[in-house]
């Protein structure tokens, strides 16, 4: 008795037909524990409050914010180098984005302090992680 | 400047330092431009100077030392890469803290600054060398705090336990890690909130490398309660209990219900103290904070909660309209997108939110790799995807590379066997190249000639003992849809009907392979009482899976005719839901055509064959 295809190449074996047919229903689903879980952040609070009483006299001169090398200080005097963020979109935001004055809101003290003392900041100071990492090895 | 003309007092400094701070936090959103990147650290630069001229000019109590040292070291760990400075800063103060008169008063001080030098430095650093370095600390000063009566102190060595085993998932020691917290949690108060979070830290570790979780590890999760541990950490609970059964492929109503009434009574309290995280008390005085912000914060855990019911859906998905990941997928995409948008300042630090939009991408990643994978269940091909996109994982673009090339018929053995023995990749994805692969050399065993054979028996052997081993060492034992392809694969190889060659094997692999297969097929039978038996092997409804079991079900199990007739005849209909089947439902609606012919149904044989030349054209239309 002759039946459809018989004359074909087709697969009559089940194990053969599954040969161009990943098993596509076995969904792999790593990374999706990860999801709930990251990114954790774990820290211990201090939540002891200082210099709170009225009569403490101790005083600061804030000019000698940028004057002050004191030579047991080398510490100080590292230079600080900031993160650079990865995935924040500075280029894809800049289309449709109204830049913000990030001084506004700082009471007059602050704002004076800050323009007396304001360092030359640069991009320079800014690096990514793997700057970094390549600077350290040099 | 005249404001300076006169001293500031110490606290008026102080405040300074943290206006800078709050200031630049509270902008920490808003940052779209290099101008604005570039305000956000001159003001925590000028927080960080705040800090060190009160360090520097000030006579300092050791507890105002303390407190200002800690906080200044959170900016230079979070902001900066002078991690060497920021370590100076805290070896020095412990040092003045462990020399000082009443050094017993200044325990937390102590732990403090421990804390700061094993936990949150490393990880800011993130490298081998450091953690392995802070592991042999870390392991000390457990030693010396056990070593020590006090119950203060056991708490303490509790707390730096769990900062080693933190270490040790850095270190992917994970035989150390297991250990480690089944000690820690042998040695925890029962039904207290830290035994709790740090299970529910177990069980995520667990799921996340696919290890199976063990019976008194799910128990404790079970027995979590809200009135303990607060709705934050239960949201946690909850959610792992979800992926639990999304990893096993089993059905998740009851666990969407226990979140919808979750909900009902908690929700307000998500919202409200989003961003506070939530806080883990030892005893007084020990309290660690916690923010786990996909699932503490009630919009992301709603977004998390949709993507998993998607995927939980997927394996459905051959009805274009009516599938609920269809629908969903892409309402995850968009709410992914306005999250990230309109992410919250909530007085973070901007590199705080540059991890989580990391998350956010990745949850993108996700969805565009799903929406692939539905279109191989629809049409049975992959759409091609933009090269670029890497997914949630290079594995899974290789992965869908290698299914790409056995789909045009050219077998990807070596795509697969390279994936699968790639230290890289995770189990699961092994699990399926394996699998693949093993089809692909087990149908060219079917088709080959006598010389050859040796040879290719010879590797079908080899991927099946790395088939047996994997499913040992993992979670996927404890799914019936991979306990059940191991199952028909095996067989189909095994036996006549269904390969031309069929592999040796032993009486006993056979008995124990038929009788998994019995247990199989009458949970998932067709026709008559489908759906009865021990709902432990009861499948999703994958449709090639459940065609497979069917027909070989009906081959080698069933007796009666009218039954595999009707067997055959659905087997051979439901294939055509899905795409990309036509092989399979020739192979199929053969042997419904010989049921036909058997039962002498003359309209049934001649509706068939004609069915059967239709798809016949169809086929070699294609090649």
């Amino acid at each position: 008795m002759s039946y459809p295809g018989e004359d074909t190449g087709i697969p009559r074996r089940i194990i053969e037909a599954l040969e161009d047919q990943p098993l596509s229903y076995l969904i792999p689903k790593d990374g999706l524990a990860s999801l709930v879980n990251a990114p954790t952040t774990v820290s211990l609070p201090f939540d002891r409050t200082v210099f709170t009483s009225d009569d403490d006299c101790r005083g600061v001169d804030v000019n000698r914010l940028s004057t002050a090398v004191s030579i047991n200080n080398d510490a100080e005097q590292t230079k600080l180098v900031f993160k650079r963020p990865s995935n924040f979109t500075l280029s894809t935001n800049s289309v449709d984005h109204t830049p913000s004055n990030f001084l506004k809101g700082l009471s007059p003290l602050a704002q004076s302090v800050l323009s007396a003392h304001k360092e030359s900041f640069d991009s320079d100071n800014i690096e990514k992680k793997r700057e970094i990492v390549h600077e350290v090895q040099q | 400047m005249d404001h300076f003309g006169e001293k500031l007092s110490i606290s008026q400094v102080y405040n300074l330092a943290h206006e800078f701070r709050d200031h630049a936090y509270s902008y920490a959103n808003k940052i779209g431009s290099e101008e604005e990147l570039k305000q956000y650290y001159s003001l925590i630069n000028m927080a960080i100077r705040m800090f060190q001229l009160l360090k520097r000019e000030c006579t300092l109590s050791v507890m105002e030392d303390s407190k200002i040292t800690f906080e200044m070291v959170e900016l230079l760990i979070q902001e900066t890469y002078n991690f060497d400075l920021a370590e100076l800063y805290i070896s020095s103060l412990k040092e003045r803290l462990q020399t000082h008169q009443n050094s017993i008063d200044l325990v937390e001080e102590v732990m403090h600054c421990e804390f700061l030098l094993l936990h949150d430095l490393p990880l800011m650093r993130d490298s081998k060398f450091h953690y392995k370095i802070a592991l042999r600390n870390c392991n000390e000063l457990v030693q010396y705090l056990a070593s020590l009566q006090d119950e203060i102190y056991r708490n303490w060595a509790s707390v730096f336990k769990y900062v080693g085993v933190t270490l040790c998932i850095k270190l992917k020691q994970c035989r150390r890690v297991k250990t480690g917290f089944r000690g820690l949690l042998s040695q925890c108060p029962e039904k207290s909130q830290w035994k709790w979070f740090l299970n529910l830290c177990y069980v995520n570790y667990l799921l996340n490398e696919r290890f199976p979780i063990p019976e008194e590890a799910l128990q404790d999760l079970k027995s979590t309660e809200l009135d303990t541990v607060g709705p934050e950490l239960y949201a946690w609970k909850l959610a792992l209990e979800m992926v639990i059964q999304l990893y096993k492929d089993k059905n998740i109503t009851e666990h969407l219900n226990e979140f919808k009434r979750f909900f009902d009574t908690n929700k307000q309290s998500l919202v409200s103290d989003e961003g506070k995280g939530c806080l883990i008390r030892l005893m007084p005085r020990i309290t660690l904070r916690v923010d786990l912000p996909m699932i503490f914060h009630y919009k992301e855990l709603k977004n998390i909660l949709l993507l998993l019911q998607s995927v939980s859906y997927i394996v459905n998905c051959y009805d274009e309209k009516g599938n609920f990941s269809r629908k969903f997928l892409p309402k995850v995409y968009s709410t992914t997108q306005k999250l990230i948008k309109n992410i919250a300042a909530n007085g973070v630090s901007m590199n705080e939110l540059d991890s989580r939009i990391q998350t956010y991408k990745s949850i993108l990643d996700f969805c565009e790799f799903y929406k692939v994978w539905e279109e191989i269940l629809l049409r049975g091909t992959i759409a091609t995807t933009e090269s670029s996109k890497l997914g949630p994982s290079p594995a899974y673009v290789k992965l869908l590379r290698a299914m790409e090339v056995q789909f045009q018929g050219e077998g990807a053995v070596e795509e697969y066997t390279r994936l699968a023995q790639s230290s890289g990749t995770s189990s699961e994805v092994k699990m399926i190249s394996l699998l693949n692969c093993y089809t692909v050399q087990a149908a060219r065993v079917s088709r080959c000639s006598g010389d050859e054979r040796n040879e290719l028996v010879e590797q079908c052997n080899k991927v099946w003992q790395q088939v047996e081993k994997l499913l040992q060492e993992t979670d996927l034992q404890f799914n019936p849809i991979w306990e059940c392809t191991v199952t028909i694969l095996w067989l189909f190889s095994h036996f006549e009907p269904f390969t031309w060659n069929p592999l040796p094997c032993s009486d006993k692999e056979r008995a124990d392979y038929m009788s998994k297969l019995r247990q199989f097929y009458s949970s998932n039978k067709f026709a008559g009482e489908g759906g009865a038996g021990d709902g432990r092997f009861k499948l999703k409804k994958a449709l090639l899976l459940q065609v497979l079991v069917n027909y070989l079900g009906g081959r080698m199990l069933e007796h009666d005719l009218g039954e595999i007739h009707a067997i055959s005849g659905k087997c051979f209909d439901i294939c055509r839901q899905q795409g990309g089947m036509g092989k399979i439902q020739y192979v199929v609606g053969i042997w419904h055509l010989m049921n036909c012919t058997v039962g002498m149904r003359g309209k049934d044989v001649a509706l068939t064959k004609a069915k059967l030349e239709a798809l016949v054209k169809q086929i070699t239309s294609v090649k």
